[in-house]
């Protein structure tokens, strides 16, 4: 049976930029979304930073291709998003105000926690206060010799 | 092409295909199938992870082309993420 997992998006900018020291441990990521033995669901605002982070740095047309992707793996249920709506943002919030997240983080993490999920984040600081309320998996847990 | 199985159509379009055609043609549960539109109908073919691996690949070869080399995938979120809650 898939495992529920909920990606940051620190292991989807990894993946999609070839040399990014991380890569290696993203397409293990990946790798495991498209076998289907990760179920993803990540917050709304994933893809949104994700391509943002993207066109401020690699231009507009790779950004482009990028949205092309991430629209292609929701269309085959890859990745499904949940919307940012009241009850999130407060249970969110929450989250931000208890572990000392950045708002952001805390945004992924309240989606983690909502589906169960497993959280995958390559940020170890992110990782390391959020482990008190959600599971969490790091770039570590997928070094090759770590499976 | 000899017609060998006839399957009803479902409610949202759903469709079974048989077992034998299954695995024949690679076909397994949370599989991904392209759907493609011929003269004579639609074709089904399966997409191999590897595919999909490589589908990505050929984006990220692009991106990393202009990506600052100084600047990993981490540092990039943490650095947005940052500013936007600075900026409020």
């Amino acid at each position: 049976m898939a495992k529920e997992v909920t990606l940051d998006s620190s292991v989807l900018v990894s993946a999609f930029v070839k040399g990014d020291k991380l890569r290696p441990m993203a397409l293990r990521v990946m790798e495991k979304v498209f076998l289907g033995e990760y179920h993803v669901t990540t917050s709304a605002i994933v893809p949104v930073e994700v391509c943002g982070a993207i066109s401020r740095r690699a231009g507009v047309d790779k950004a482009v291709s990028v949205k092309r992707q991430l629209d292609k793996w929701e269309d085959t249920n890859f990745i499904g998003y949940i919307e940012l709506d009241g009850k999130r943002r407060r249970e969110a919030t929450e989250f931000a105000v208890k572990l000392q997240l950045r708002g952001m983080d805390a945004i992924v993490v309240q989606a983690a926690k909502e589906k169960k999920a497993i959280l995958v984040t390559f940020d170890d600081e992110m990782a390391e206060k959020s482990k008190t309320e959600v599971e969490v998996l790091t770039s570590k847990d997928f070094e090759k010799n770590s499976e | 092409m000899t017609e060998k199985y006839r399957s009803r159509v479902g409610q949202k379009g759903q469709v079974v295909v048989v077992k034998e055609l299954r695995e024949k043609h690679g076909i397994k549960e949370g599989g991904i199938v392209k759907q493609i539109s011929t003269d004579k109908g639609v074709l089904l073919v399966p997409v191999s992870v590897d595919a999909l691996l490589e589908e990505l690949d050929a984006v990220a070869e692009d991106v990393g082309r202009s990506w600052p080399k100084d600047v990993s995938a981490v540092e990039a979120v943490r650095e947005d993420r940052e500013k936007l809650w600075r900026r409020k």
